[in-house]
């Protein structure tokens, strides 16, 4: 089964592209600091705004820093953040959805939860957070990952929900095995597919999140560069330097256009269920 | 159905309730003193804590959050306390734009996602089909800030052919409409891709059935086929995305109505964000719930009339 899922995933040519780009993002962002010709930092003011040229390949911004430079070091963090985002996120929504589909008593609590967390608006539920409780890194991330634990609970209880009446649990439950036991060596290895296509997708829209909160400066802090905060700077140049907001857009489409069609071979190879 | 309205309407309300105690805690955790910020900052100590009686902030938060709910039941939301205006008519005076431009965007999105998802689906596997769903995922990946700017630099700064910012009188003038083309355009695309992508499979999946095969085996002209059967099958799953969608644009509107400088309720919330205005905070994002909930509950509601076979009871 996994072999199989493995051989079509090397079979669709998209996939591999997408494999290979990411690979190169993630190469090029973690290694910024070997990689990058400039620090994030490095002031030329007497070259500010110049357009791209052989020395600054995406130009330079309002205080003359390399912006190739600037998206490298950028793409780390939002690499970084959306990455544990999304690994708080399974833990967290994960967790919940196992509880929830395999305890009755508490599903009604947590799917109520759920339901309070779905009702406030994701962006600004993250705003919020950032605004009230600070914009830390460890609560930017938190507030990444409340946008995917709704989802995360959701799919998982559905997943358990249906395992649950199936005969090896059945089983596993004659046989007197204690819950813990049934969760974690009989259910869990059977969600894993769907939790890998799910966080795929996730780490895409986390990603997004995160340029959205610094666009909106919450989130990560100049003179740190940020995809999203480069290009709310680059708003205030928008008529003269559009290499200011084109070049770190392209980056975080790239990103999350690489990931998410990653996300939909993942989905087509490994699970059709998830949509 | 009186009884799934009335069960509805009930779990509603317990998550309303719930979403004010995570708001009205979220906002008690913030730093700094609210009743400092009022008195300003050269206050004496003995006006501050006057002005704290007065507001009924001296007492336990316990007490406070029943005194704000109470308020709530009477249609009060509090005061701002920068403009120290009444944050349920500043709410209500903007709350004609913020429908306006989701209810704009949820039309381009709906319309545009609808037809691209069937054109797709019915030629499945061509070339249109693999281009069009290239550029829904491209969308689907779009943050919208980028979107709006990208926007904005062609069609404002390159172009000149509309506006940047803000709203000028009704977008039913021929001068509104220009300001409103841009942020409902900003909303519209990145539903327009989702609805796309579901519309798309969910008529494929029909498509497969057996009963379009009978269908066409009578002789049925396809347009009928399509629009008759096949639409009213695939419509459940995408009148919940719609629904799903509107209430993310009105979430989403807090980015596109501060580029925009649309004044919108999402507006006022981040404004409120930036000047710490916790109690506008507050109010905002309650509304915003309420109408996501809302939009929600008349979505299950439609549920049953599209498709006799769900029960709602």
């Amino acid at each position: 089964m996994q072999s199989k899922a493995l051989k079509k995933i090397i079979k669709n040519p998209t996939a591999m592209v997408c494999i290979a780009l990411l690979l190169v993002i993630i190469f090029a962002c973690t290694f910024c600091k070997v990689l990058a010709p400039y620090g994030f930092d490095d002031q030329e003011l007497a070259n500010r705004l110049q357009g791209p040229s052989a020395a600054h390949i995406f130009g330079t911004d309002e205080y003359g820093r390399d912006v190739f430079s600037r998206v490298l070091y950028g793409g780390q963090n939002s690499i970084v953040i959306g990455f544990a985002a999304v690994v708080l996120s399974i833990v967290i929504g994960g967790t919940l959805g196992m509880l929830a589909g395999y305890f009755k008593k508490a599903e009604a609590i947590i799917m109520r939860l759920i339901d309070i967390q779905i009702a406030i608006p994701g962006i600004l539920f993250a705003i919020v957070i950032v605004a009230t409780l600070g914009d830390s890194l460890i609560n930017v991330v938190f507030s990444v990952a409340i946008f995917s634990i709704p989802t995360m609970t959701r799919v998982v209880r559905s997943e358990v929900l249906s395992l649950k009446k199936s005969e090896f649990v059945q089983a596993a439950k004659t046989y007197g095995l204690p819950d813990y036991r049934i969760i974690f060596v009989h259910i869990l290895p059977n969600i894993v597919h769907t939790m890998i296509v799910l966080a795929t997708m996730r780490f895409a829209s986390s990603v997004l999140t995160c340029a959205t909160l610094s666009f909106l400066g919450l989130g990560v802090k100049p003179p740190m560069a940020d995809w999203g905060s480069m290009i709310s700077n680059g708003r205030l140049y928008i008529r003269s330097a559009w290499w200011l907001i084109v070049f770190p857009g392209a980056a975080l489409l790239l990103l999350t256009l690489v990931v998410n069609l990653l996300g939909d071979a993942l989905r087509d190879a490994l699970d059709p269920k998830v949509q | 159905m009186l009884n799934f309205i009335i069960k509805r309407l009930l779990t509603s309300i317990l998550v309303i309730i719930g979403v004010t105690i995570v708001i009205f805690s979220l906002v008690h955790m913030a730093p700094g003193d609210p009743v400092q910020m009022m008195a300003g900052l050269d206050a004496k100590e003995e006006d501050i804590e006057a002005l704290r009686a007065k507001m009924g902030m001296d007492k336990p938060l316990i007490v406070q959050y029943f005194n704000y709910v109470k308020g709530l039941l009477h249609l009060d939301l509090g005061k701002s306390i920068i403009t120290n205006k009444n944050i349920s008519d500043e709410i209500f005076f903007r709350f004609r734009n913020t429908a306006e431009l989701a209810v704009a965007g949820m039309l381009i999105s709906s319309v545009f996602g609808i037809f691209i998802g069937i054109v797709a689906a019915v030629n499945r596997d061509r070339w249109l089909d693999k281009t069009l769903m290239s550029l829904s995922i491209t969308g689907i990946s779009m943050p919208s800030f980028l979107l709006a700017l990208l926007l904005m630099l062609l069609l404002v700064s390159q172009w000149h052919l509309l506006p940047a910012s803000g709203r000028e009188g009704s977008p039913f003038t021929a001068e509104g409409f220009k300001y409103i083309i841009l942020p409902a355009l900003t909303l519209g695309i990145s539903g327009t891709a989702s609805i796309a992508r579901l519309t798309r499979s969910s008529v494929v999946a029909v498509l497969n059935e057996e009963f379009v095969m009978t269908l066409k085996a009578k002789g049925l002209r396809r347009k009928m086929i399509l629009f008759k059967h096949i639409l009213r099958n695939a419509s459940l799953p995408i009148l919940t995305m719609i629904g799903l969608d509107f209430g993310y644009l009105l979430g989403g509107a807090v980015v596109t109505e501060t580029i925009f400088a649309w004044p919108g309720i999402g507006k006022y919330a981040m404004d409120a964000i930036s000047q710490n205005d916790f109690p506008a905070v507050q109010g905002a994002v309650l509304i915003l719930s309420m109408m996501f909930m809302l939009i929600n509950l008349v979505v299950d509601l439609l549920y049953g009339v599209l498709d006799p076979r769900v029960s709602l009871e």
